[in-house]
């Protein structure tokens, strides 16, 4: 299918951008293939398809003065098959990618998780007549390694979720219920009878607290408790310093404790003795969801 | 049950709370992820990522996959195989028996910022003190001035009178000055000159207004002769002063001999006569008047090397008992000196990662370290507090409190001639190739000026 006519990047546009790109003129880039790069970028970025009106003329021009034209126009000529942009490219990034790779996957799996990349950066894909490279999904709103950073992580991440579904599965036979009801004949057969009663009001005032955290309280104590990120590494991603993440981190947790408390003694009317044997509970291992668990049995 | 056991069930809850995954549904895709990660969405879009991503335990994998594949390829090449060792481990965090973070816990900042507060006091204070006494006295590059003694005006007169009458002229012609290799364009060299490898197939540059025209000029002679001579130091060819050496040493020694007898003493309190100290040629007609006043001021320097300048102290020191330390040089620094609107605060770099700062004119300096070894070509301070500073390699440096320096990613791996500064936010780049890059936000984006 030919690509739609330009509707918000014009050529002068485009040409500006281009220049500004300073791509080298051996990579043949001509300002309309630019233009509808950026057409794409445009459209993916205001979901016009979607929602099938023109965006403001003004907030699409700031919008092209915030992207990396330089980088675009480097996937541009990757993806149009010029050897000089392809050559710049690997001298540029091959290094780089294999380092990320070897980062997010070890050292064996990081040169496949590169190598397999280059493929589909070149576009042996074919749809539609019509060669397709990875480059084309590139629209300039980060940097090209950065994004390159972002295919890796998100190609080995679903890999490895893939395989952990598969191995759960592979489970000997009387354990079809998965993780959660594998645990839950150790949970069913405490001595204590009260104890799956507390389990669940617990977690349930967990999650109802944590709920009610802003989502960036909640993506702080996720990096921590679940990514194990480092207090550091959580101020870069969120862009603060590491002792603001750490005091906000901890706030938020004091804040999701005291709420717990709160819901169990107001609302589950639980004395102090029964709150103190909940946590007690909580420290021995239960089911990761037990509310789910214990609904699918039903 | 103890305060800390119960934390522990709270963190153990925590845990298994935030591990749950949601619906895979309106996940982003990696553009989007990347550019979160770079922070570079709208405010709007900013907010409603973080509101998915705070539920979707399959972005912040990724995220944190982005996140460490980035801080690896930031890192040397040198620790690329230490580096590469820390392996994301996925799923981790879901597992049935979570693994203790090996990270400090948060409550450990209570003993761990006076250890750190203390550490740095003690760090300082050594490194101050090795600033005062380990500076050499004179270093390459850097011109020197003699201690003034304390002699009366009569006295003086005389001194000078006698210098002035008893001097011999140079026997050969002055050669021509010398001033500044670094802006010296014979020194540079012709063409093909290490360029990133993007700039050479660039258009040129458009053209632009003779102001502004002369000062890239400027700049780009300055970088080239810098450039030459790093190449001759790294190739040991001998500079352009190097090559005067002969003929200064027999300067020194003939001029020593006549300032001996035009004062009629001998030893090290005798007066120095301009030349002696082995001063460039260029500047030798002035000293005699200037440093001819009883050898109260005299030059040492200019761009020779160690050893020339090591036998030029020697000869300075043997004949007019100079006392040199850095904080009363006239300092020629090898960096330039910036220069800000309140007279008193400057900045220079000595050496590779290391600025220095000076608060009152330039009598005493402090210094700074900065992350780069990179060499700085110029810089450009708005205000007393702000100073941006730029070099080889697309290195910038801001500071906007005069002590923390932060790097800048460049919009392009170049080498960086020159800088004008507004103020914090807005500031020009001129790179080697002769193209300009501006801010508005403090680089954090950059435009190629046409």
């Amino acid at each position: 299918m030919p690509p739609s006519p330009p509707q918000f990047v014009s050529i002068d546009m485009a040409e500006r951008l281009l220049l500004d790109s300073a791509a080298p003129s051996g990579w043949n880039l001509t300002a309309e293939q630019f233009q509808i790069t950026l057409e794409r970028s445009v459209a993916r970025r205001f979901s016009c398809a979607a929602s099938k009106s023109s965006p403001d003329p003004l907030a699409v021009e700031k919008y092209l003065d915030t992207l990396h034209s330089a980088d675009l126009a480097l996937a541009c000529a990757c993806s149009a098959g010029n050897d000089a942009a392809w050559e710049y490219f690997v001298s540029t990034y091959r290094a780089q990618l294999q380092r990320a790779a070897c980062a997010i996957a070890g050292h064996s799996g990081g040169r496949d998780l590169a190598d397999l990349l280059y493929g589909d950066l070149f576009g042996l894909r074919v749809s539609e007549g019509m060669r397709r490279s990875l480059f084309d999904y590139f629209h300039g709103r980060s940097k090209l390694g950065t994004w390159l950073h972002a295919i890796l992580a998100q190609r080995h991440v679903d890999e490895f979720r893939r395989t952990r579904k598969i191995d759960s599965l592979d489970e000997p036979e009387g354990n079809e219920r998965g993780g959660d009801a594998r645990i839950l004949p150790t949970a069913n057969s405490s001595p204590d009878p009260e104890r799956e009663r507390y389990l669940i009001m617990l977690q349930a005032a967990v999650e109802k607290a944590l709920e009610a955290l802003e989502p960036r309280d909640r993506l702080r104590l996720a990096y921590y408790y679940v990514e194990e990120l480092t207090l550091l590494e959580i101020g870069k991603l969120l862009g603060e310093h590491e002792a603001t993440a750490s005091r906000k981190i901890e706030r938020a947790r004091q804040e999701v404790r005291r709420n717990v408390e709160t819901a169990l003694r107001g609302e589950k009317k639980l004395s102090e003795a029964q709150l103190r044997q909940c946590f007690e509970y909580a420290r021995e291992e239960w089911p990761f969801d037990l509310t789910r668990a214990l609904s699918a049995e039903d | 049950m103890a305060p800390r056991d119960d934390d522990k069930a709270m963190d153990g809850l925590l845990r298994r709370s935030l591990a749950r995954e949601a619906a895979a549904n309106g996940c982003p895709e990696p553009d989007i992820l990347a550019a979160y990660s770079e922070r570079s969405l709208d405010g709007d879009e900013m907010a409603r990522y973080d509101q998915h991503f705070s539920q979707c335990a399959r972005c912040r994998e990724q995220l944190a996959a982005i996140f460490r594949a980035g801080s690896v390829v930031e890192i040397p090449e040198a620790q690329e195989a230490v580096a590469a060792q820390r392996t994301i481990a996925l799923g981790s965090a879901a597992a049935d028996t979570p693994k203790k973070p090996a990270r400090p816990r948060i409550l450990d900042w209570r003993w761990l910022a006076p250890v750190a507060a203390a550490i740095l006091v003690v760090v300082f204070i050594y490194g101050q003190k090795a600033s005062r006494l380990g500076k050499p006295p004179i270093s390459e590059n850097q011109v020197a001035m003699t201690k003034p003694e304390a002699v009366p005006p009569s006295e003086l007169a005389d001194r000078k009178s006698s210098t002035r009458r008893e001097i011999a002229p140079p026997s050969s012609p002055p050669e021509p000055p010398a001033k500044s290799i670094g802006r010296n364009p014979s020194a540079a060299p012709p063409a093909g000159r290490e360029l990133p490898k993007m700039a050479r197939n660039y258009p040129a540059a458009p053209p632009m207004r003779d102001k502004e025209a002369n000062r890239v000029d400027e700049l780009r002679s300055e970088y080239d002769s810098r450039n030459d001579l790093r190449k001759r130091s790294e190739a040991g060819t001998p500079t352009i002063m190097e090559k005067q050496a002969p003929a200064e040493q027999d300067s020194l020694s003939a001029a020593k001999k006549d300032a001996d007898v035009a004062t009629g003493t001998s030893g090290p309190t005798a007066a120095l006569t301009p030349s002696a100290a082995g001063t460039a040629q260029a500047e030798r007609k002035d000293e005699t008047t200037r440093g001819g006043a009883a050898g109260q001021k005299s030059l040492v320097g200019g761009m020779t090397s160690n050893r020339k300048q090591k036998q030029a102290a020697a000869g300075a020191n043997a004949t007019a008992a100079v006392t040199v330390t850095s904080q009363a040089l006239a300092v020629q620094s090898p960096a330039p000196v910036t220069q800000t609107h309140d007279a008193g605060v400057q900045y220079r770099i000595p050496g590779a990662g290391l600025v220095e700062r000076s608060s009152d004119g330039g009598a005493t300096w402090q210094g700074q370290y900065v992350k780069s070894s990179a060499e700085i070509l110029a810089g450009a301070a708005p205000s007393e507090n702000v100073c941006w500073l730029v070099g080889r390699g697309g290195v910038i440096l801001l500071t906007t409190d005069g002590q923390k320096w932060k790097k800048i990613p460049p919009p392009a791996a170049l080498d960086f001639v020159g800088v004008t500064a507004a103020d914090a936010f807005s500031a020009i780049l001129i790179a080697a190739d002769g193209r300009k890059f501006s801010t508005e936000d403090g680089g954090r984006t950059w435009q190629l000026m046409k």
